[in-house]
């Protein structure tokens, strides 16, 4: 059934932590990899080695450039499905494919009833689901749901393909409603924020913002041109030069 | 967003064959005095049918899995397209003991009539609510989404009706002198509300339209989406993949832009301002048999054409939240 649980036993998700993120992109290799083999159709590619690769990925990392007078810093922005607690793209849903578990609020498709109408993409205001090419089916984060329940794995391979790749722990993952969970506590110190809030989805998984690093302010002289440095006439020596070669 | 042709044929088409039901549920009555009150009234409700079915079949071209087409009328408690799917099908079923009514002012007549107006209505704002309670696309989320649904499924409705009144005149000519009239004072009836109707409608997209150029994005920014406003002005750097994907096609959509000025104007010119003028030179010039339909039909696939390009409009040039992150 496509409506919202009021409530779940758990809220699993992660904790992304923008300040230590390098932009590998190991978390997307590993994804990737794992949803091409595990739960579901294989994670498609159209065309892997011709010119235009393209293919259904469920995390991808963005690279931001942010700046302001004091500081100018790149931040690795790694984005797949934040779970919401209102999550839009379920009660769209038509068929019953698109759900939320009330046991650990994962938002799932189920590939079997999926007419691939594409209405969940579209809701989504993140764009964490993508149409798989080849099966026309929609794809999302299932949170490895494969892998956290999976008592064969050894239990440090227990958690999503992405947490587990990560070189600089810059994912975490656990239950939000335990208060004393990694997550929780995380998100806690480090005021853990939401993307796009007035969207009203409120998404389980938080973002935590890179740590401000002071830097000096900068703003330039009065009466500085930086046209004044560059396009001067030379004189002396380079004046010979720019004359012999011109 | 991507302008699916599917989709756009889906709307324009089912809007127009509902918009006709509604006008056969209220005005029709099976006596025989015209297309839109024949006896019975199976004709005119097949041709709303008929378009109503071929608009919601290029619907099922747009699926990807075509075969699970059927499921979708399972989640009408939360879904509007599944209550869109769900009332399409109740409202053609609807059509039946309208169709073969043979008492003219019977209370059944009139009941299932004002059923099928209602339920034709019902269905026009499912669909634009598939839409409108997009709250990703800031432009399609606002309660003038279904009224220009609704609008234009009247105009397309009223106009339907003109065309098979002026249809009903030449297939069905009448020597008595007082039908005769009577079927005139029709045609211009019908010919004066299409042209208030398309006013209507077309006033509604001219706000619809206005309120898209301002609203863009809405509350959300590249700032919102990534939360990075504290640390300054954003943008992207690296993208994180090197060729078009999923995501870019269907909700990056940007090619009308550049043109939409131009396009909004053919759209305006073809749906609206052309088949008004074929409409008071009609009513105006009282043409005689059959010249009035050769002329009102094309004014009708003209506003189709024009609406579709509007509708194609409303699907390029309202941006997704998703381009933000581009």
């Amino acid at each position: 059934m496509t409506s919202l649980p009021k409530t779940t036993e758990r809220r699993l998700g992660l904790v992304i932590d923008l300040d230590v993120c390098v932009g590998c992109q190991a978390c997307v290799v590993n994804c990737k990899a794992w949803n091409s083999g595990g739960y579901g159709a294989p994670l498609a590619d159209r065309e892997p080695w011709g010119n235009q690769p393209s293919g259904a990925w469920l995390n991808r990392v963005h690279g931001y450039e942010a700046s302001s007078n004091r500081n100018v810093s790149v931040v690795y922005f790694p984005k797949s499905c934040l779970h919401c607690d209102d999550a839009p793209c379920v009660t769209v849903c038509p068929t019953g494919a698109s759900i939320k578990r009330s046991e650990d609020g994962i938002v799932l498709v189920d590939e079997s009833k999926c007419m691939g109408c594409g209405l969940c993409a579209w809701a989504c205001p993140y764009g964490a689901r993508e149409m798989d090419p080849s099966e026309g089916i929609m794809k999302k984060c299932t949170l490895c749901v494969d892998r956290i329940y999976n008592d064969n794995l050894p239990e440090e391979d227990q958690v999503p393909a992405c947490v587990r790749s990560c070189p600089t722990s810059a994912r975490h993952f656990g239950d939000f409603n335990d208060p004393s969970s990694d997550v929780s506590v995380l998100s806690k110190q480090r005021s853990g924020v939401d993307l796009m809030p007035e969207q009203g989805t409120r998404p389980v998984n938080k973002y935590l913002l890179p740590t401000e690093r002071g830097g000096t302010e900068y703003s330039a002289p009065d009466g500085f041109n930086l046209a004044d440095y560059v396009d001067q006439e030379p004189s002396g020596i380079l004046a010979w030069i720019d004359r012999a070669l011109g | 967003m991507h302008p699916a042709l599917s989709i756009i044929f889906f709307s324009t088409l089912s809007g127009a064959g509902f918009g006709l039901a509604a006008v056969i549920g209220v005005i029709g009555r099976p006596d025989g005095s015209s297309l839109i009150s024949a006896y019975p009234l199976f004709a005119p409700l097949l041709i709303a049918g008929t378009l109503a079915s071929i608009g919601l079949l290029c619907s099922v071209a747009h699926l990807r899995r075509p075969d699970r087409a059927w499921r979708a009328f399972s989640q009408w408690r939360s879904s509007w397209l599944s209550r869109e799917g769900i009332l399409a099908i109740v409202t053609l079923a609807l059509f039946a003991p309208l169709a073969f009514a043979k008492t003219v002012d019977s209370n059944s007549t009139i009941a299932f009539g004002f059923a099928v107006f209602a339920f034709s209505a019902l269905t026009v704002f499912a669909t634009s609510m598939i839409y409108a309670q997009i709250r990703a696309v800031p432009a399609w989320h606002t309660w003038l989404t279904p009224l220009l649904y609704l609008s234009f499924a009247a105009s397309g409705g009223i106009l339907s009706a003109t065309v098979l009144t002026s249809a009903f005149a030449w297939i069905e000519p009448l020597n008595d002198h007082y039908q005769r009239v009577r079927q005139y004072n029709e045609f211009n009836g019908f010919a004066l509300a299409a042209t208030f109707s398309i006013l209507t409608a077309w006033f509604v997209q001219s706000i619809w339209w206005a309120r898209l150029t301002k609203v863009g994005t809405g509350k959300s920014t590249i700032q919102t989406a990534t939360r990075l406003e504290k640390m300054g002005s954003v943008r992207l750097l690296e993208p994180p993949h090197t060729g078009p994907n999923y995501l870019t096609d269907e909700m990056g959509f940007v090619i009308a832009r550049r043109h939409a000025t131009k396009l909004r104007s053919l759209s305006l010119l073809f749906g609206g301002l052309l088949p008004i003028a074929i409409l008071v030179l009609t009513t105006m010039t009282q043409l005689p048999i059959p010249f009035d339909f050769l002329l009102v039909l094309p004014a009708l696939f003209l506003h189709l054409f024009g609406v579709g390009l509007s509708r194609w409009l409303f699907f390029a040039e309202a941006k997704h939240t998703v381009s933000l992150y581009y």
